[in-house]
């Protein structure tokens, strides 16, 4: 069993990711459970999560990086006794540092084998992003296993590749893939990806 | 964990839940005031902030469908997946929920509640609950 965890900015595209990755895994017949929270705590992503025939826990009342991270450790006991899934996933807000996640899930005790870190980086907000809360995507980039750059269809090879460059200046050797989680496009390598790890 | 993250980006959100009940209202219409009203919150937001750094979204649950709308820049304005059933809709549920780098949680919660006073006169609105948690 692996915890794989889908982590970005406010509005990167996690949740559209989420029900990609969990929608193929699924088909593919491993048994997946998906944890949501989200910072407004009103639970919109679980609901369209659910909308698109996935069945999800919702962590409300927190972040679960900090504040709820005792609440994750309970949920991770729960969902991996009582439905043995191949694959955790887990969407934390969108202000949560996937490293602090990382370590959440290991002081849990679940036996996960591993925990694989997605980090979402919206292409075409990057420029706007990385100018306001830069540091703070630094910091959620590294803790990524792979950094998959969203949005792709809605910007230029030249915005791709600015992208890119802005990426491996915070990591020089992670892996980056270029995904519309929206259409669907290096979807299948990052599910390629997910299954290797399996 | 000591480290607040939501303070460490410096910032906000809250979040509203909702039933909500008309005379009948077509899906067209509701889609209409939905989308019109998640813009109308980013518009203020970039009004107050300058700018539009997180997303404004929101969900409606109806019998036998729902509508997903999600914003995160005016530019691409909001985006939306309709899965309302024809016909006239009387009653649902709604959530609006943002969370946006440089307001506070009370600043979100004006402009929240400002932008949801246009879909009043169409829809009777009752408050479910709401939030300001991380």
């Amino acid at each position: 069993m692996i915890v794989c965890q889908l982590a970005g900015f406010l509005g990167s595209g996690k949740t559209t990711l989420l029900i990609r990755l969990g929608t193929a895994l699924g088909r593919a017949g491993r048994r997946v459970a998906i944890i949501v929270n989200e910072v407004g705590e009103v639970g919109v992503d679980g609901a369209v999560i659910e909308s698109n025939g996935l069945r999800s826990v919702e962590l409300t009342e927190g972040c679960i990086c900090c504040s709820l991270s005792g609440s994750l450790q309970n949920t991770l006991r729960q969902v991996s006794t009582e439905f043995e899934p191949d694959v955790i996933m887990i969407e934390p807000t969108g202000l949560a540092l996937p490293n602090k996640i990382k370590q959440i899930v290991r002081t849990s005790m679940i036996g996960e084998d591993r925990t694989f870190t997605i980090c979402l980086i919206d292409a075409f907000r990057a420029p706007k992003l990385f100018a306001e809360a830069g540091a703070f995507l630094g910091r959620q980039v590294d803790g990524a296993d792979v950094v998959a750059i969203n949005k792709v269809d809605l910007v230029s090879q030249e915005v791709r590749d600015q992208v890119e460059g802005t990426v491996r200046g915070i990591t020089s050797s992670t892996p980056i893939v270029f995904i519309s989680a929206r259409d669907g496009q290096g979807i299948e390598e990052l599910v390629g990806m997910v299954e290797e790890v399996l | 964990m000591s480290e607040n993250t939501k303070d460490e980006a410096h910032a906000g959100s809250f979040g509203m839940r909702l039933l909500f009940t008309s005379r009948g209202i077509e899906r067209g219409e509701l889609a209409e005031l939905i989308v019109g009203a998640v813009r109308s919150m980013g518009n203020s937001i970039v009004a107050q902030k300058g700018m539009l750094i997180g997303h404004v979204k929101a969900f409606v649950s109806v019998p036998g469908g729902s509508l997903q709308v999600n914003m995160v820049d005016l530019d691409l304005g909001p985006e939306k997946e309709d899965r309302l059933p024809e016909g006239a809709i009387v009653e649902g549920e709604m959530k609006f929920m943002a969370a946006v780098v440089g307001l506070t949680d009370r600043e979100l919660e004006k402009i929240v509640r400002s932008n949801l006073e246009a879909l009043g006169p169409r829809l009777e609105l009752g408050i479910l609950g709401h939030r300001h948690d991380h």
